[in-house]
């Protein structure tokens, strides 16, 4: 099943000419509109645009969640676009680790076992010292036993980073991730982000509608009308939020 | 919040079909049983034959026993009560009386056909009556016979050799009205009297002067008469009462589990709504009512949606019955609206405490908890729900320990508590038992299995509470499947074990409905060849102050203990009894024992010999020459023939319509009368075991349903669904294991205890394979119920459903 085309070595994802459309007929609504982009390896991506402009459809597309209606996208060099639902699954496994807004993790299980699940999902030896090495990057040293409800918002939000980490992903891809907590716990949530770009070479994409959460990022990329509409790199807040009102306007 | 409840409802109704299935079923379970057990009670006994006969008197069935400071016990009489032939002419004398009409009916086989005899002035039909020494036939009975030949009537006492004076429409066979007490065996007796008034005179005084003069016998008027008429009727009213009584009994114990269990769940359900709720500042007071008026709602529709399956079910359960011999068809199902109101309401009721129960948890959650990662789980158990746990437990062990100290009755009476209690223990202390048991399932299961064994042990463990609601129900299905299918196998086998060894006869003689007359059975004896025929006849004698019916045998012939092996001095002139019934008694050899024979006469005979294996054969063992004048038919129901060693007697010829059959095919005969009863034991546990595996697939479904999101969450992560899936599996198969295990625990102490009362030395009789076909059942029934539902609710795609949505 798997394309023997060799995407270009410096791109983690790329997208071609996607276009994404949900329902038929009159009804139809189109989520993407030709689409084309590259997220570089080892660099850190913002996604914004308002509600309903395509974003989280983007992110899904690039992270094999869901499949376009016409295009690409390869993902580390693999065509996702005839994969099936197992192969796409194996694929996210290995290649992509995710963090929600809110409700990442399985509550029955320890925070390790939690961070250790994707290892342990796709049949791979559980390296504890690793896990621990992870939890010990986002801070959570020695919280290895606790159970999700003892944990902050904050501290929730940064195991499920660890665990987006712990198979050594492709793509990390982040949909709102601060989107629940309070700005001095999400600022800490967006620098572990950034860290795992600048120290560790991570590709990170992340969906946001935050101009705050936004500056942390390489480059912004803005949606409007599942269109891309524009994009800006590394900038202070406010010149993304204006960027935005002007887009919006 | 009545309104939010309603709203909540409008929007959300997939989360209540869980309660409304389990309350709908268990409102069809209550008016069934209901309905049958109203119908027992209210179905007329209409006269029909002595409908033109304004007045009957007839003997008492009903016997009613004073005892002690004002106390009284009654009983059904299992044999027809008589009365005397010299009432006619005491009834005939008095002045409002125009005619008297003596009425007698009794079995006779003629021309090889059984059919009911009755002597002719009870029945009007036309033509000339028979004098002494004649008959006339109905024209299905007579076949070739014609008028002027004679025809042999075989009868209690012999047969009569009869000249056929007419022939007539109908089975009937009509006798001289002289010759027809003798010839049922009860010379001077009538089954019934019926009684004309002098023009003029109404039947209330008719009815009043009949009474002054005929001592203990009833006077029976309007309705009544038909008590009189079939007495069959009136005992299977009172057989169906009792079977409507205790299985309906078992069947609302059972319906309030289920209901009580599925609401927690449907509340456990919404955990994050009911915090959402708080959080908006809803107050733990407000959620209670909430709670309780989503329940109130669920329980009026579903009580209104029971109500016709379960009438349904109840004409089906009496179809069956009628179908099998079990109730008469006279006996009619009687549908009034008592059953359906006491359904409905009694299902209300549960279902609002069991909502209060589970709203009072529900007001407990933290209003922060809407906002949490997931709901937490509430604290394993509550003190108040352990000790209440606790103490279940611990009256179960002690009720266990006098069912095994103690035998016969107080043995099974205690044996039924203690399945009840255990079921109770069980469901409050559920989630102590589930975390327990997955512990320690749950270790060779994170090795057999890494990904999805590891994942239900970690799941079954962390969330116990809704292990044991899942648990529950299967642990109740099958302890109810265990002790249906293995009390009545227990029973079966032991009684075969005991028949078979008690029997030492090579031959067993029978004779139809009239069966065998004392003279059959003494010309039998007398057979060169033969070494020993005892005539035996089943009946029934009330023992104590309940009056507590012990099955008996009336015996006449040879001797006993060449054709029977029982362990004790027994004679066929002699009273026996059992070992129990000497225990509960408290008699020895030697010393008297009162009890009432099957009519209720009361008799106090010195006891010769104590036995020790009734089963199958009963308490007490009886002469003919005691209990004989006491029965309806006094003829021997089976003769128990020994043939001495090498000889080859022809029994047939002994007496005409003899049928002879060996041992092995008198026991298989046995083994067909018993399957009667194991037939009516399926059907009616059948229907409430079906009741509970609805119960356990509903909230298996339930518990299963609402995982929706974790299972999506799982998927996101990297698990394809066949991972999922097998997770499921192994938690499925922890509930099985877990309940059957459970289930079985108390099936099996509660047969131990059974068992027992069944006599010493009888162990429960539990064959591999049925309980294998229970326990595969039982697993599949969960394996499905919650795969099913995971496989649904994995249908969309896993980024839908790890929204917000619960």
């Amino acid at each position: 099943m798997q394309s023997t085309e060799i995407a270009p070595p410096r791109t983690s994802v790329s997208l071609t000419a996607v276009s994404k459309q949900y329902g038929r007929g009159g009804a139809a609504v189109n989520a993407l509109r030709d689409v084309t982009i590259e997220f570089p390896r080892g660099t850190f991506t913002a996604v914004m645009g308002a509600s309903g402009s395509g974003k989280s459809t983007l992110m899904h597309c690039a992270a094999g969640l869901d499949r376009p209606t016409s295009g690409t996208v390869h993902l580390a060099g693999t065509d996702l676009t005839g994969l099936r639902e197992a192969a796409l699954t194996k694929l996210r496994r290995e290649r992509v680790g995710f963090v929600f807004q809110a409700f990442n993790l399985l509550p029955a299980l320890t925070v390790m076992q939690n961070v250790t699940l994707p290892l342990r999902l796709a049949s791979r030896p559980i390296d504890k010292d690793w896990a621990r090495q992870i939890l010990a990057t986002v801070g959570l040293d020695g919280m290895g036993r606790r159970r999700p409800a003892q944990l902050s918002g904050g501290q929730q939000q940064r195991v499920a980073i660890a665990r987006a980490l712990v198979t050594r992903p492709e793509l990390l891809v982040a949909d709102e991730p601060t989107g629940a907590l309070d700005s001095r716990t999400g600022k800490e949530v967006l620098a572990l982000l950034r860290r795992s770009v600048d120290q560790s070479g991570q590709t990170v994409l992340m969906v946001t509608h935050d101009p705050m959460a936004a500056s942390y990022a390489d480059q912004v990329v803005f949606l409007a009308d599942g269109r891309l509409v524009g994009s800006m790199p590394q900038a202070d807040p406010g010149r993304i939020a204006a960027a935005m009102a002007t887009l919006e306007a | 919040m009545f309104r939010i409840a309603l709203a909540t409802m409008r929007n959300r109704w997939t989360g209540f079909i869980g309660a409304f299935v389990g309350t709908a079923l268990a409102v069809a379970m209550v008016v069934c049983w209901g309905i049958l057990l109203d119908s027992a009670a209210r179905s007329p006994v209409r006269p029909h034959r002595y409908a033109a006969t304004p007045v009957v008197v007839a003997g008492n069935q009903t016997l009613n026993v004073h005892y002690g400071q004002g106390e009284s016990s009654s009983a059904l009489l299992p044999e027809r009560v008589r009365v005397s032939s010299a009432l006619v002419a005491r009834i005939q004398r008095l002045p409002e009386v125009a005619r008297v009409v003596p009425d007698i009916s009794f079995p006779v086989s003629v021309n090889g056909h059984q059919a009911t005899a009755h002597n002719w002035a009870g029945h009007l039909v036309a033509g000339q009556p028979p004098r002494a020494g004649e008959v006339v036939l109905g024209t299905s009975i007579a076949g070739r016979s014609a008028i002027g030949g004679t025809i042999a009537v075989r009868g209690a006492t012999g047969v009569s050799q009869l000249k056929v004076t007419g022939i007539t429409n109908g089975s009937g066979v009509f006798v001289p009205d002289q010759q027809a007490s003798t010839m049922a065996g009860v010379p001077g007796k009538l089954d019934a009297i019926g009684v004309f008034p002098k023009p003029g005179v109404n039947i209330d005084r008719l009815a009043h002067a009949v009474k002054a003069v005929v001592g203990n016998a009833t006077v029976l008027s309007g309705d009544a008469r038909g008590r009189a008429e079939f007495p069959d009727l009136v005992q299977a009213k009172s057989d169906l009462s009792a079977i409507a009584g205790s299985i309906g009994g078992v069947a609302v114990m059972v319906a309030i589990f289920v209901v009580a269990g599925t609401l927690s769940v449907s509340v456990q359900q919404r955990g994050r709504e009911i915090a959402l709720l708080r959080a908006v500042a809803a107050t733990p007071r407000q959620i209670r009512r909430m709670v309780a008026g989503e329940g109130l709602l669920v329980a009026v529709v579903a009580a209104l949606a029971g109500c016709l399956p379960g009438w349904l079910l109840a004409s089906i359960v009496h179809n069956a019955l009628v179908h099998k011999g079990i109730v008469p068809a006279g006996l009619r199902l009687e549908v009034g609206w008592i059953p359906f109101v006491v359904a409905g309401g009694s299902a209300v009721l549960v279902v609002q405490i069991a909502g209060i129960a589970a709203g009072r948890r529900a007001s407990k959650i933290r209003p922060t908890a809407a906002l949490a990662e997931s709901t937490v789980q509430p604290r394993l158990i509550g003190v108040f729900r352990l000790l209440l746990g606790l103490g279940a437990l611990a009256g179960a062990v002690a009720l266990l320990s006098v069912s095994l100290s103690t035998q016969g009755d107080d043995a099974a009476g205690a044996s039924a508590g203690v399945v009840m209690i255990l079921m109770v223990a069980v469901g409050l202390l559920g989630p102590l038992v589930a975390w327990v048991g997955s512990t320690l399932a749950g270790v060779p299961l994170r090795r057999i299995s890494r990904i999805g064994g590891f994942l239900a042990a970690v799941h079954a463990k962390a969330r116990s509470r809704r292990l044991a609601s899942a648990l529950t129900p299967v642990a109740l299905t099958v302890s109810l499947a265990f002790i249906t299918v293995f009390l009545q196998a227990t029973v079966t086998h032991a009684q075969a074990k005991q028949s078979s060894d008690r029997l030492v006869a090579d031959r067993v003689v029978t004779a139809g409905a009239p069966g065998v007359p004392t003279a059959a059975v003494n010309r039998l004896n007398q057979l060169s060849g033969v070494d020993s025929a005892v005539g035996l006849l089943p009946t029934q004698i009330e023992y104590g102050h309940d009056l507590n019916p012990y099955d008996a045998q009336v015996a006449t012939g040879g001797r006993l203990d060449r054709v029977l092996s029982l362990n004790g001095a027994v004679s066929t002139n002699t009273v026996a009894i059992s070992t129990d019934l000497a225990r509960t008694a408290h008699v020895h050899i030697g010393q008297r024992l009162t009890f009432r024979l099957g009519d209720g006469t009361p008799v106090d005979p010195k006891i010769a010999g104590i036995y020790a294996n009734p089963l199958g054969f009963g308490d007490v063992l009886l002469p003919w020459s005691l209990a004989a004048g006491h029965v309806d038919n006094p003829a021997a129901a089976s003769v128990l023939v020994r043939v001495a060693h090498g000889a080859k007697p022809n029994l047939r010829a002994a007496y005409p319509g003899l049928q002879v059959a060996d041992r092995a095919a008198y026991q298989h005969q046995q083994d067909r009368d018993q399957a009667l009863n194991t037939w009516l034991n399926y059907l009616l546990l059948g229907v409430i075991v079906g009741y509970t595996a609805v119960a356990v697939a509903n909230t298996l479904v339930m518990t299963t349903t609402e995982r929706r999101r974790e299972f999506a969450l799982l998927r996101l992560i990297g698990a394809t669904s066949r991972q999922v899936l097998r997770m499921m599996r192994w938690e499925a198969a922890l509930i099985a294991l877990l309940g059957i295990t459970i289930g079985t625990g108390i099936g099996y102490v509660t047969l131990v205890g059974f068992s027992r009362a069944l006599g010493p030395g009888t162990t429960p009789y539990v064959p591999p394979l049925s309980f294998a076909v229970l326990a595969v059942g039982a697993a599949a029934l969960a394996v499905t119920a919650t795969l099913v539902p995971a496989r649904r609710a994995m249908r969309h795609a896993p980024i839908e459903a790890v929204g917000i949505r619960e």
